[in-house]
């Protein structure tokens, strides 16, 4: 009986530890992605694209401004442009070992695209820019 | 004895979802593969690629084994299978997520379909646990005896 007790015990406790990991794991990611979200929708708000012009007009890295553009067509919706120019990036940054966290930015922002989580897009593709600046 | 029917038919059905799960990422993988490699991102195609043969493999092991837990009757093995390899996955994907794993490197998108399968995952060990102890314990009466 105790040894039935003590097993039910010990599976329910690796079930729960198993599902609090998981979540710890989403959770990180969203609170990730609602800060930078919250940044950038608060650059917006504030400036309009001034910010965004700015930050364009600061760098002649061809990869930020392709990146810039893509975080351009998803605050405007269009994801078929965004995901074009997310690709264009990712083909620049392909191969360059240097650059290889903003190489996995871009592809996560590319898969959020995919998964239709347009902020969780947002949020990677300024994670990229960030490495790259 | 105790009847470990019905805990044994549960996780067989989602040990098949898991299967589909990782099929329906497979072809997502696959797709994206083929779009790389028009576009001429000739190491990411290949990343695409092995990632859906993972995918595949992982599937096809997750329909055998919900084959072998609806047909052994008293073996435990096909438990302990599913709740390792279910375990296994589990410890690639966070670790894919964190530190990083061979070929494929960090990832840090966390997507709806990883989470659904890590969800199940972690269902289908805590059946596989609770069937092993069903079956295990006329035994160790029997001994005892």
């Amino acid at each position: 009986m105790k040894t039935k007790l003590i097993a039910s015990m010990m599976l329910g406790l690796a079930a729960i530890s198993m599902l609090l990991f998981s979540n710890g794991i989403v959770s990180y990611a969203q609170s990730n992605s609602s800060e930078v979200t919250l940044g950038n929708n608060t650059t917006i708000s504030s400036s309009n694209s001034t910010q965004v012009n700015n930050s364009t007009s600061q760098s002649d890295n061809p990869t930020v401004q392709s990146i810039d553009e893509a975080i351009k067509a998803l605050n405007a919706g269009d994801k078929d442009t965004a995901k074009k120019l997310l690709l264009k990036a990712e083909e620049s940054l392909e191969g360059k070992s240097s650059l290889e966290d903003a190489e996995k930015r871009v592809e996560a922002a590319l898969a959020a695209l995919k998964d239709g989580d347009i902020n969780s897009a947002i949020s990677h593709a300024e994670e990229a820019k960030k490495n790259l600046l | 004895m105790r009847n470990n029917k019905p805990i044994a038919y549960s996780l067989a059905g989602i040990l098949v979802i898991i299967g589909i799960v990782y099929c329906l990422v497979a072809n997502s993988e696959y797709e994206d593969s083929k779009e790389m490699a028009v576009m001429g991102i000739a190491g990411e195609a290949s990343e695409k690629q092995f990632e859906t043969s993972f995918f595949i493999s992982a599937g096809v092991v997750n329909f055998i084994l919900a084959g072998l837990v609806l047909k052994s009757k008293r073996s435990i093995i096909p438990y302990l299978a599913s709740a390792g390899i279910s375990a296994g996955l589990i410890v690639v994907y966070i670790a894919s997520r964190t530190i990083g794993v061979p070929v494929v490197g960090v990832e840090y998108y966390v997507g709806r379909l990883d989470l659904i399968s890590k969800v199940l995952q972690a269902i289908a060990i805590v059946l596989s646990g609770i069937s092993i102890y069903n079956l295990r314990k006329p035994t160790a009466l029997k001994e005892v005896a």
